[in-house]
């Protein structure tokens, strides 16, 4: 329970400054004081009425959002399909460009001997 | 709408939960994007990136209700991104396009003008003062479900909001 609160023009002092922070720390535990600054604060109904126009929807809203949508998922679609013949077509190249790659490659990942021997003369 | 495709290869999400999360939540998602981007194109798009997020990324099973305020979380971390990103270029309120403003079509060319006015000002308060207006007073979030959406503790909401409705009314005293 809090005994003390600040005065209804030192709420309103409050919220031209926010200051001093004694009284920001006291209305964020008091709902009394809350409850006065919601009053004090409260904004006249033909603003909010002119905020909820002002931030209005289009009426086409949705069909807009479908077609953006799909329009997005189609470019993703196309692009994937691009990089993937890329990498085939990098692929392609650079096999053709270095026919050596491909043994280099194999004899880079060839297994070593289970038992050891490298092969070499006895 | 097709939505038939997952580029990354990923099983493809049912199409119809994302036709679902856009007809329940893509007016709410709007708002957020417009308190954060001032072109209604960009705040086009995140709406649709949003809905691409919580379609792929959806922290429910299929079929059952994304949180909204998960939902306007991602809504409002994508309008940051796609701002720092794109640098996004400010209209002045006589620039607003025809047709932009959704249920203001039919305001007169004057009523236009004030809506694009009352954006300015909007955007002249800061992020969050911004969108605790909007998550409050337009989208009708409770504090604590505006805590979730912005990660701050219930108290610090309840104070921010306080003083921000009171700079948004003191900004507004010079237009009345």
């Amino acid at each position: 329970m809090i005994a003390r609160h600040p005065t209804r023009r030192r709420l309103q002092r409050w919220l031209d400054t926010g200051e001093p922070r004694r009284v920001s720390r006291h209305i964020e535990r008091c709902p009394q004081c809350q409850e006065q600054l919601e009053e004090l604060s409260a904004l006249d109904e033909e603003l909010v009425a002119d905020l909820q126009a002002a931030t209005d929807p289009p009426e086409d809203l949705r069909a807009r959002t479908y077609g953006g949508v799909d329009v997005r998922l189609h470019n993703e679609a196309v692009f994937g399909a691009f990089i993937d013949l890329f990498a085939i077509g990098w692929d392609f190249t650079r096999a053709v460009l270095d026919p050596d790659l491909t043994d280099r490659d194999d004899t880079h990942h060839a297994p070593a001997p289970a038992d050891g021997n490298d092969g070499g003369p006895a | 709408m097709s939505l038939q495709s997952d580029a990354e290869g990923h099983e493809a999400p049912n199409p119809d939960d994302l036709r679902a999360v856009v007809d329940r939540h893509a007016a709410a998602v709007y708002r957020v994007a417009r308190s954060i981007v001032h072109d209604p194109a960009l705040a086009d798009d995140v709406v649709q990136e949003t809905m691409l997020k919580a379609w792929r990324n959806s922290p429910v099973g299929p079929g059952e209700e994304i949180p909204r305020n998960w939902l306007l979380k991602v809504a409002r971390n994508t309008a940051i991104s796609l701002l720092r990103t794109r640098r996004e270029v400010l209209h002045g309120p006589d620039t607003l396009p025809e047709g932009s403003e959704g249920a203001s079509t039919s305001r007169t060319v004057e009523g236009r003008a004030q809506l694009g006015e009352l954006l300015e000002i909007l955007q002249r308060l800061d992020e969050d003062a911004r969108a605790l207006i909007v998550l409050k007073e337009v989208d009708g979030l409770s504090y604590e479900e505006i805590a979730a959406t912005l990660d701050l503790p219930l108290p610090t909401v309840k104070t921010r909001l306080f003083r921000a409705r009171k700079a948004l009314k003191d900004e507004m005293k010079e237009w009345r």
